[in-house]
């Protein structure tokens, strides 16, 4: 076991704590004026500009399987890369970034929801609280799954 | 990789495509110096790198490329098409072992020595065919005085060996002084006295020698091929001294080397005295000598004169060699610098962002009045818009890139095929972007290798149609309205439409009839079909049958067009219409809903405002708009349906919103109107592709950003267009009946006749159920029976009107359509016959009106197709003619076999059932549609008349039901028989049911009944 400890940005999503790997976090961005794209998939939530970059927008909480956030509070996103393609994750806030070691790591839950099965690579243990660590090829390679089942 | 590694490959990949092509133009110009001259050091640099890097095997077959070529740029070695061939091979092998390196950055094992033995053989002045035949290295010499292969001499000194070569090769005048009759023959042409042709051979061979000996007089002879030169200077005195002034080469053209580099009188002198020295070397006597050197002057004189004259226009001269050398030199590469391809792209990026910016600002800028920032920000403004031209003038390449293996190619075709192709290529600086140019690449060069393959004809066969040996394919590339266009024609056979009609006979792109009623041009645009290859045998060039489909598909993907015009036996010519530029496209901007999206430009056609009180207006036929323009019916989709996003809207909005903006746009022929909410300005945008994840959505061609900052999507027409008929067929499947529209793929046009009766829209019937057009005097109508008749032809023609409330004429003449249907013949009266033409039957909306199919688009405008059956029914019969409507909702693209011999009823029944929404397959016989079933054919229902010739529907209905794949398909009779008995028969032999015909209710209960069985039991 190597002592080097892995970073993760931590997000909020409806309420449970969710990790992404730091070194693929490119940005955090505020509110964004999001274009929607009519027939597109429904967990993609837009397009947007970042700096000259179109980026597209997935609605993470609709890619999860979870509810429509009900407050308008600010929309925070993270922009993350694949396939060098930039996209932008809505998600709820953003919190500090944590570290942890592999001594923590705890392999999903067998019951846990397929949904959240397939885009989890594993959960970390925390004091109070449980951080599932989300693997960002996972998440964005639902377009590809899609077209192919289509 | 290692950069070096890197850097070389690129700049060899580079170069070994100049000399490729470059190789060709030496091929047929072997004169020309300084393209020799440029292959050789390309290929020595090649070589030359090689060593530096460590690459033997690379360095191996580039040294013997070199010393080959160098041969040829010493005048040693004449330049041939099988050495040429050699050179290329060698070319070729070099890219092989590059491609190796490429992919693991180490060369590739392999044995390159038969190839650099071929090229030993040849430079040390073998043939390829002793090359070829030899295996160990050929030393031996050619004896000819124009090919010397010793060592390596100085220009100017003559080897020992070269002078006795020269001399035992020509009995020259050594021999013949023993009988010294050159000096006695006094009557005999100083040519003859001299020694004949030998002689002079030997003598102007040594006296170029000479001349490029000589410092003061060597520049004479610079980019000269020698041997050339001599070849010439001896015909000159060949024929000069031997008395013919005339019939030899011109002096203009023997001493072109001494005329083109203006020699001084001085020169001259020095060139004379070195002739003399020449004459005395070959032991001519002084007198004889004297008397060559006075036919010399007076030959000097003249190119001297020559060159005086040429003086004059000196200036001009200079400037065109000056400016020619410029333009044939590729010495640019030295004003220009490599800089990749990513770097550019990357500065196209920031440029776009900063014209985003910049556009930003300046609406900032407008909306405060008096800004301090006003001027410094219109000089940003300014300096933007440079900077945006300057970088997308980088991207700009010419038309020609795409072109430079062309040569290389045609050249290899010729010597594959044995046929003689000159390939000429215009407009080749005509600049199109980087992008684009990639994408026509390909498409390109398969069309260029078609025309070569299929389209030029083997030499004998073009002599025997009366045409140049020499077949010709040319390029040409100019703008044209912000498009570019490349033309590729070629004066071979042409495309051969009776071949195209069999194959797209065979293909099954279309049907006999159909393929009647089409032009040739229409025939010949079956190649553009998918598997469709004219070539009568695969050759490794082309016609494997995956050709000008992919071509099209590839050109229309970067919104491009293709269209040829062909005539058989005079050639082909090809016209690929591509937009400069997908980068930036000025693009319209239209608001649907809460967004706002783009549609380039190029598609928009006009745009028309439509309102409630304006004279456009929207019109529904059955919950679908159309809109009448300018006469045409024109097809409208709303944009907000199309993106799914009509739900939001609810039917007051309807009322509430007055206009509405039609965006009129084309997609190939098809025009048709997209319904927005509102139109804004054009605006130049920057096309971004969106991502894979959008990728599927075929509505969009991509995304851009707008002055604004916001993200739009751009649409695109095409994709637009086949989401329509996919909505169609989608829609077919819920048996929507008012969309009755056939999608079918074949090419259903044919032949309508247009015309005119009563109050509405135009109407037609296809013109292969009309018998006849008359005119009938209207005095000569009667009546009979409360109905008018015409006596026409010595018999009773009833008169029939298209709807009841259609008047005769009262006077003049009335135009009457005759139909006959066996030895039945009717008339309906017109007012008017307006035009015959070609289109395609769609029936848009089934007709609940006795006596109509339906409406159809035709000429872009709504007209009423008539049921001739129902007139027919009327004149003749008086069974039900109730509306069709009720039997065709559920059973749409059923297809159906129809076996009738008269092709009237055959045509009659065609677009009734098609109008029911069934595919229809016609034959005219028994035979022809177990033929079908034979082919594997597979349909839902099969309706026989019974009285065929051959073979009749009974015995057709056994041989269906015997064996094949067609043992359970419904068969349904039909005939003017209908007696008990004959419907036993029918039952007998295996018809599931028999109908009379012209009853259609029955038929369409036939058919919706048996489909239904078929369903049930399946």
């Amino acid at each position: 076991m190597e002592n080097d400890n892995k970073d993760y940005v931590t997000i909020r999503l409806a309420g449970q704590l969710c990790g992404i790997p730091v070194l693929e976090v490119h940005d955090v961005l505020s509110e964004q004026t999001i274009t929607s794209v009519p027939l597109s998939p429904p967990a993609v939530a837009g397009v947007l500009n970042l700096r000259g970059r179109i980026v597209t927008a997935i609605n993470l909480r609709k890619r999860l399987g979870l509810k429509d956030k009900e407050s308008d509070g600010e929309n925070m996103s993270i922009v993350v890369e694949y396939e060098g393609e930039p996209y932008s994750l809505l998600i709820d806030g953003v919190g500090d970034v944590l570290s942890f070691s592999e001594d923590a790591f705890e392999r999903n839950p067998v019951t846990l929801d397929s949904c959240w099965q397939d885009v989890s690579s594993g959960i970390f243990r925390m004091e109070g609280e449980l951080m599932v660590i989300l693997d960002v090829e996972k998440l964005l390679n639902f377009g590809k799954t899609q077209a192919e089942a289509a | 990789m290692d950069d070096l590694l890197n850097e070389f490959l690129t700049e060899t990949a580079e170069s070994i495509d100049e000399v490729d092509a470059e190789m060709v133009i030496l091929e047929q110009d072997p004169t020309n110096k300084p393209i020799l001259d440029n292959i050789f050091r390309l290929v020595h640099t090649i070589k030359g790198t090689c060593g530096f890097l460590g690459l033997p095997r690379l360095e191996s077959v580039a040294h013997a490329g070199e010393n080959v070529l160098g041969k040829y740029r010493d005048g040693e070695l004449v330049v041939t098409s099988d050495s040429v061939t050699l050179i290329l091979a060698a070319l070729d092998r070099i890219k092989e072992i590059l491609a190796g390196l490429e992919a693991t950055q180490e060369e590739p094992q392999g044995d390159d020595s038969e190839i650099i033995h071929k090229l030993n053989v040849v430079a040390s002045g073998g043939s390829v065919e002793e090359a070829v035949a030899a295996p160990a290295p050929v030393t031996d010499v050619i004896e000819m005085p124009e090919i010397i292969q010793s060592k390596n001499i100085l220009p100017g000194q003559v080897s020992l060996e070269e002078l006795e070569a020269a001399f035992a090769a020509a009995p020259g005048p050594d021999d013949e002084d023993d009988d010294t009759t050159a000096v006695q023959d006094e009557g005999d042409s100083l040519f003859l006295r001299i020694g004949g042709g030998d002689a002079v051979k030997v003598i102007t061979h040594l006296f170029h020698n000479r001349i490029l000996g000589d410092a003061s007089v060597k520049n004479l002879m610079d980019g000269v091929n020698t041997r050339d030169s001599k070849v010439k200077m001896g015909d000159f005195f060949t024929s000069y001294l031997g008395g013919n002034k005339n019939s030899g080469p011109s002096i203009e053209a023997a001493f072109a080397p001494f005329i083109s580099h203006n020699i001084t009188v001085e020169q001259n002198k020095t060139v004379r005295k070195l002739l003399d020295t020449v004459l005395e070397e070959v032991d001519l006597s002084p007198l004889l000598a004297d008397a060559v050197l006075v036919e010399y002057d007076d030959v000097a004189a003249q190119f001297l004169e020559e060159v005086s004259k040429k003086a004059q226009s000196k200036k001009v001269e200079k400037d065109k060699v000056v400016a020619n050398a410029k333009a044939g030199e590729p010495s640019i590469a030295n004003q220009s610098i490599r800089v990749n391809v990513q770097v550019l792209e990357d500065l196209m990026t920031m440029v776009s962002e900063l014209v985003l910016t910049r556009n930003q600002l300046m609406q900032l800028l407008r909306n405060s009045n008096d800004s301090e920032f006003s001027i410094p920000l219109q000089r940003l403004s300014q300096c933007t818009t440079e900077l945006q031209e300057g970088v997308m003038k980088t991207r700009m390449q010419p038309v020609g890139n795409a072109w430079a293996k062309l040569p290389r190619i045609i050249r290899d075709l010729q010597l594959e095929l044995g046929k003689k192709i000159d390939l000429q290529m215009l407009g080749a600086d005509t600049e199109l972007d980087r992008q684009v140019l990639e994408m026509i690449k390909d498409p390109l060069t398969h069309m260029v290798r078609n025309s070569a393959d299929h389209g030029i004809e083997m030499p004998d066969a073009r002599l025997a149609a009366g045409k140049k040996e020499t077949g010709t394919v040319r390029l040409n590339a100019f703008h044209e309205g912000g498009h570019i266009i490349i033309e590729i024609t070629d004066d071979g056979a042409g495309l051969p439409v009776e071949k195209l009609k069999a194959k797209a006979l065979k293909n099954e792109l279309a049907t006999q009839e159909e393929l009647d009623e089409m032009s040739d041009n229409q025939i010949q645009r079956f190649i553009f079909h998918a598997g469709f290859s004219t070539a009568e045998k695969v050759t490794a060039v082309s016609g494997r049958g995956v050709g000008m489909d992919v071509v099209r598909c590839n050109i229309e993907k970067i919104g491009g067009t293709v269209d040829l015009k062909s005539i058989e036996g005079k050639g082909t010519s090809f016209s690929i219409k591509i937009p400069l530029t997908l980068a930036i496209v000025s693009a319209l901007i239209v608001k649907c809903g809460d967004d706002r999206f783009a549609i380039p430009q190029i598609s928009v056609l006009e745009l028309v405002r439509a309102s409630k009180d304006s004279e456009h207006s929207i019109e529904h036929i059955n919950d679908t708009p159309v809109l009448r323009l300018r006469d045409r019916l024109l097809p409208l989709v709303r944009l907000d349906e199309i993106l799914g996003m009509a739900g939001e809207k609810s039917e007051e909005d309807e009322d509430v919103r007055k206009d509405d903006y039609i965006v009129i746009s084309q997609v190939g022929t098809f025009t048709f109107g997209i319904v927005v909410d509102q139109v804004f300005d054009t605006e130049e945008i920057v096309v971004k592709p969106v991502a894979p994840i959008l990728k599927d959505l075929h509505t969009f061609s991509g995304n851009t950003i707008l002055g604004d900052g916001k993200v739009i999507m751009i649409l695109d027409p095409n994709g637009i267009v086949n989401q329509i008929s996919d909505k169609v067929t989608d829609s077919s499947g819920l048996g929507m009946e008012e969309e009755v529209k056939q999608t079918t793929a074949r090419n259903d046009n044919e032949a309508i006749l247009l015309f005119r009766a009563g109050k509405g829209s135009r109407r037609a019937v296809p013109l292969s159920l009309v018998a006849r057009l008359e005119e009938i005097d209207v005095d000569t109508i009667e009546e009979a029976d409360g109905q008018p008749v015409v006596q026409y032809r010595g018999q009773l023609m009833p008169l029939l009107t298209v709807c009841s409330s259609y008047e005769l004429k009262q006077e003049g003449r009335q135009p009457v359509l005759v139909f006959t249907d066996g030895d039945k013949t009717m008339g309906v009266a017109v007012d008017e016959i307006i035009d015959i033409m070609e289109d395609k039957i769609d029936i848009e909306l089934s007709s609940t009106i006795a006596g109509q199919v339906g409406t159809a688009v035709i000429d872009g405008a709504a007209t009423e197709i008539i049921d001739v059956a129902y007139y027919i029914e009327k004149a003749f019969g008086s069974l039900g003619s109730a509306s069709t409507s009720g039997h065709s909702s559920l059973h749409r693209k059923s297809n159906i076999l129809l076996v009738d011999d008269s092709k009237f009823f055959l045509n009659m029944i065609k677009p009734l059932l098609s109008a029911a929404g069934y595919n229809i397959t016609a034959v005219d016989s028994g035979a022809a549609a177990l033929e079908l079933r034979e082919q594997g054919e597979d349909f839902d229902i099969i309706i026989s008349d019974i009285e065929m010739p051959d073979m009749d529907g009974f015995t057709f209905a056994e041989q269906v039901r015997e064996n094949g794949i067609w043992q359970r398909t419904p068969l349904i009779a039909l005939s003017s028989h209908q007696t008990p008995k004959d419907f036993a028969r029918g039952r007998e032999v295996g018809f599931d049911d028999y109908v009379v015909k012209l009853d259609r209710d029955n038929l369409m209960g036939a058919i919706t009944e048996q489909i239904g069985k078929k369903k049930n039991a399946a």
